[in-house]
């Protein structure tokens, strides 16, 4: 019960902290926290795909990308459309693209399951790009940020502070529900099922409904990820459905380590800072990714939090392995 | 692990504030931010515009500055795309309180700019997107374009095939909205300026066709006197060189003729000889002020300022001027000072129209031969001028809803 | 009267080779059935297909009047089976009480439940513990499955097939490679747990299913031999003959 207690007052302190950035951090700065957050959220659903349950996909983008068009979509073609009216309505599709995709997806297991998804994340792409009426095409699609409406009162969204408050918030507790998620009944059965499929079986578990399940629920956080996305930039084009987006969010997830929850966050950070500061710099900044890439799935697979981690370790020389107890299991997973 | 999540975001966010470089700049500059495509296939392009709009910089900062303060352009590689490059603007803004943007490459890219600039109340001006609907239905006050759009290009090649007397014209274009916008315009001057002149053949092909074979034997089987194509790039080349030798000798009217890079990329005048154009900047525009503007670039960059380059100076010039009517660099007032703003440069009498913020223009001609003051090889000669009363689009038929007040 | 389990006629052939050529046999509830048979008989392969792992070819398995073939392992549990597996089969990483909880909370429902932590569950921890208890690893209970002797690891196998509270266990072969003394040790256990519920057991170990069963099947070349009381087996002709004097 004390490491309860600890965390619930690491979180608070947390969030506070996130409170204060306003008042710390230059605009330009802020803006670059709020990106993060959002593409924090992307990485963390990819892991839980990925790090959790063992499913290798290279389609991520697809529900990052429909989440961050049906937003775009919905707010240009409802009029008065609040924003988190907008978001649910993105999150809504997203499910059910999930749901559907998975079904015809999850048959196939491994290597066919990942070319499968990148087939699909194709097929979206291209009907992003040739739908021109809807999607906008090359051109993408520009929108200005709805008022939040909270019933009794509506409040503008459109400076830096206020939008960054608004994503701390909603999407700083998505995140935090994600964590909680992995240990929830549902968050340890897909962690087990990757553990040891079989025996999950034997002991009354639906191994094929519950990938469809975490399926859907990965792909609809992506998807919140994405409508986020398109409301921090208020600008959505072909790219946020791309490829491109979806090695994003390998890159994010092997820079931080699938082996935690947190690694993913912290390669979001970094991703997201480097790729601001490298792309003033130089126009091939994502050759220098892309080395980072290789150098971090070559000598470092468990990613920066399995450094960190590794490091802790030495100075705590005396602390015991075991106890952590359950969470050994998403250390040991690469 | 609770505790540790905990433990790296504090670090996470420390590590955020302490690891920024403080960008403490006095404001003793005023910044353009110029998205142009720096790398990938169209590097070359977005090279040469960010030459113009550099060399325009360093004319006003040895003359004292503007305001009394340096321009600095900082290039933005758009990548050629719209997110990109809305992303970066962005940042500067927030950043470095940037408050122009210029650009020339991609419509989409001038899209997004345009948004993003009345969104942030900046301005976005281009020297090179030529789409008609960004100054017509899509137009909005804080975006300024200081070139032609396809609609006053279309009209001069017209007016200058029905001055010529041409009765019988083919015409050819890319299948997606620029090639189409850019025949409509064409066939719509062409009836006012000349009724008795006949399209005898219109063809649409997929952009980045490799074949034009079946193309080009249609339009040598309607013998028309000319031919009229806003083709660029590889669909210009492409078409000339496997036209010329299939017989189809007529004499071909578009858009960027006075191209200097796919003149030497084609590598044999005889293909290009006869050909006409119309821009607003040619480097052969009979004008003192050109000729002096020639000689000055030649003499500090030791090559001629090119179509490309010229554009660029030319647009950054006219919103240098804006800038200094304004006195300020405050946007409304910037905006306000454009609106109406005549610019006498280099390519003859610029004025900013303030219903749609389109620059009226004249047209210069030019057409390719042998004998040339500036290359060896083939390249442009001046061939009169359309004035800008006669390519003007009235502000009622731009889709525009006005924007002056 | 309906029977309690009925494996009536099963056959299986795997590509061709004629695995079971028409199995079958009772089960009575509350008894303890040892399947038998030399190696090659065809035994593990009956045992999957009893706990839904293969398909039959042919036949049925009729549990309480149903026909349960051809119905997947997670089903089959719900129904109240529940098998162990020859080779040790647990969750490596996690911890004995981990592993136990997997099946405790699956019984109690709480397998898909995006809100609800199963460790902050009393009664599930409560009866995970008392499992615990019952297979003797109280003491390692936090320590991961992997570090355990074999011994251990092959009670928290049973103990896994426990922790969804079956009527019917299906045991497969529990003391293989047993030292003799760990053997006596998990008959102890299996007659505990097994006491008050019905069990199938595949086994080689003559002790082990003289002590144990009340009933014996001899499997041969895919076929029931012979099905009765354990002296009535051992006194059976053909079942020295093909079998028990062999050995």
């Amino acid at each position: 019960m004390k490491q309860k207690n600890n965390s619930y007052i690491g979180i608070i302190v947390l969030f506070l902290l996130g409170a204060l950035m306003p008042f710390i951090l230059k605009r330009y700065h802020l803006n670059m926290l709020t990106e993060i957050i959002i593409f924090a959220l992307y990485a963390v659903s990819y892991n839980l795909l990925l790090g959790y349950a063992g499913l290798l996909s290279f389609g991520h983008a697809m529900f990052f990308g429909l989440g961050a068009f049906v937003a775009a979509v919905a707010i240009t073609h409802i009029q008065g459309l609040t924003l988190l009216s907008a978001v649910i309505i993105s999150f809504a599709t997203t499910v059910i693209a999930g749901f559907l995709i998975g079904s015809l997806l999850l048959r196939h297991k491994g290597s066919y399951f990942a070319l499968l998804t990148l087939a699909f994340n194709a097929l979206f792409y291209a009907v992003a790009t040739k739908w021109h009426s809807v999607t906008g095409g090359d051109d993408g699609l520009s929108i200005s940020r709805p008022e939040l409406n909270l019933g009794f009162t509506s409040l503008s969204v459109s400076s830096v502070s206020s939008f960054y408050y608004l994503i701390l918030v909603v999407v700083g507790a998505t995140i935090l529900f994600c964590w909680y998620f992995t240990h929830t009944a549902m968050g340890k059965t897909v962690l087990l099922m990757r553990e040891n499929e079989e025996r999950m079986k034997f002991l009354g578990y639906n191994t094929n409904i519950s990938r469809l399940i975490l399926f859907t629920f990965t792909g609809a956080l992506a998807g919140l990820a994405g409508a986020f996305y398109t409301l921090h930039f208020q600008f959505v084009s072909i790219s946020a459905i791309s490829i491109d987006m979806t090695t994003a969010v390998l890159l994010m997830v092997f820079i931080g380590g699938t082996g935690t929850f947190w690694g993913p966050i912290l390669g979001a950070f970094v991703y997201i800072v480097f790729q601001n500061y490298l792309s003033n710099i130089t126009d091939r900044w994502p050759l220098f990714m892309g080395i980072i890439f290789v150098f971090m799935v070559l000598y470092v697979p468990g990613g920066l939090s399995h450094t960190i981690m590794t490091i802790r370790q030495w100075f705590s020389g005396r602390k015991d392995n075991h106890g952590d107890g359950p969470i050994k299991v998403e250390e040991t997973s690469s | 692990m609770k505790r540790s999540i905990i433990r790296t975001l504090c670090f996470l966010s420390v590590a955020l504030i302490v690891s920024l470089p403080m960008s403490a700049v006095a404001q003793d500059t005023i910044k353009i931010g110029a998205t142009e495509p720096l790398s990938g296939t169209f590097k070359d392009i977005g090279e040469r515009y960010l030459d113009g709009v550099k060399y325009a910089a360093k004319v006003i900062n040895e003359s004292g500055g503007l305001l009394g303060k340096k321009v600095e352009v900082v290039p933005i590689d758009s990548e050629l795309k719209p997110d990109v490059a809305t992303r970066k603007a962005q940042n500067l803004i927030l950043k470095d309180d940037v408050k122009f943007f210029c650009g020339g490459t991609g419509s989409s890219v001038g899209a997004a700019m345009s948004q993003l600039a009345q969104r942030e109340n900046v301005i976005m001006f281009t020297y090179g997107m030529a789409a008609a609907t960004m100054t017509g239905a899509k137009c909005n006050k804080n975006f300024f374009r200081a070139c032609a759009n396809t609609d006053q290009q279309s009209y001069a090649l017209a007016e200058l095939i029905a001055r010529n007397g041409y009765g019988k014209v083919a015409i050819i274009a890319q299948d997606y909205s620029f090639g189409q916008e850019a025949l409509a315009a064409f066939k719509k001057k062409l009836a006012r300026a000349n009724p008795s002149a006949k399209i005898v053949a219109e063809l649409y092909h997929p952009a980045g066709t490799k074949d034009y074979a079946p193309y080009i034997s249609q339009i040598i089987a309607a013998k028309p006197d000319v031919i009229f194509t806003p083709n660029w790039g590889n669909d210009l080349t492409l078409l000339l060189k496997q036209g010329r030798p299939m017989g189809m000798s007529q004499k071909i009217f578009s858009y960027y003729i006075n191209d200097l890079v796919t003149i030497q990329a084609l590598g044999d005048d005889s293909l290009m000889i006869g050909n006409m154009g119309a821009e607003v900047y040619t480097l052969s525009i009979p004008t003192k002020k050109n000729e002096e503007f020639v000689a000055r670039f030649y003499k500090d960059m030791g090559y001629y300022p090119t179509w490309l380059r010229g554009k660029a100076y030319l647009a950054t010039m006219f919103w240098a001027e804006a800038v200094k009517k304004a006195g300020t660099t405050d946007v409304n007032a910037v905006i306000k000072a454009w609106e109406g703003l005549t610019y006498d440069g280099p390519a003859g009498l610029w004025t900013m129209r303030a219903c749609d913020h389109q620059t009226q223009m004249p047209l210069w001609f030019t057409e390719i031969a042998k004998e040339n003051k500036f290359f060896k090889h083939a390249f442009e000669v001046s061939a009169g001028m359309a004035t800008a009363q006669s390519v003007e689009v009235p502000c009622e038929e731009t889709g525009c809803p006005g924007l002056a007040k | 009267m309906i029977d309690y389990l009925h494996i009536k006629d099963i056959h299986k052939d795997f590509s061709g080779l004629q695995v079971l050529t028409g199995v079958d046999f009772k089960v009575i509830e509350k008894e303890h059935h040892a399947v038998i048979g030399p190696n090659g008989a065809g035994k593990t392969t009956l045992f999957n297909i009893i706990s839904g792992k293969f398909k039959a070819s042919s036949g049925a398995i009729m549990f309480k009047g149903q026909d349960l073939s051809g119905k997947p392992p997670h089903t089959l549990n719900r129904y109240g089976l529940s098998r162990s597996f020859q080779i040790t089969n647990v969750f490596n990483e996690l911890s004995v009480f981990e592993n136990i909880l997997t099946g405790v909370r699956s019984r109690y429902g709480l397998r898909y439940n995006f809100f609800k932590r199963p460790d902050h569950n009393l009664s599930i921890i409560e009866k995970t513990k008392a499992i615990i208890k019952e297979i003797g690893l109280e003491d390692v209970s936090d320590l991961p499955a992997s570090s355990l002797s074999y011994g251990q690891q092959r009670a928290l196998e049973i103990g896994i097939t426990l922790s969804t509270e079956p009527e019917l266990i299906l045991l497969d072969e529990p003391t293989a490679g047993m030292t003799r003394e760990e053997t006596g040790q998990a008959i102890n256990l299996i007659d505990r747990v097994t006491a008050n519920r019905t069990l199938i057991i595949i086994e080689h170990d003559m002790d082990v299913v003289f002590s144990l069963a009340d009933t014996i099947s001899v499997l041969h070349y895919g076929k029931i031999l012979a099905s009765g009381a354990p002296e009535e087996i051992r006194n059976d002709q053909r079942v020295k003959d093909a079998y028990l004097g062999e050995g």
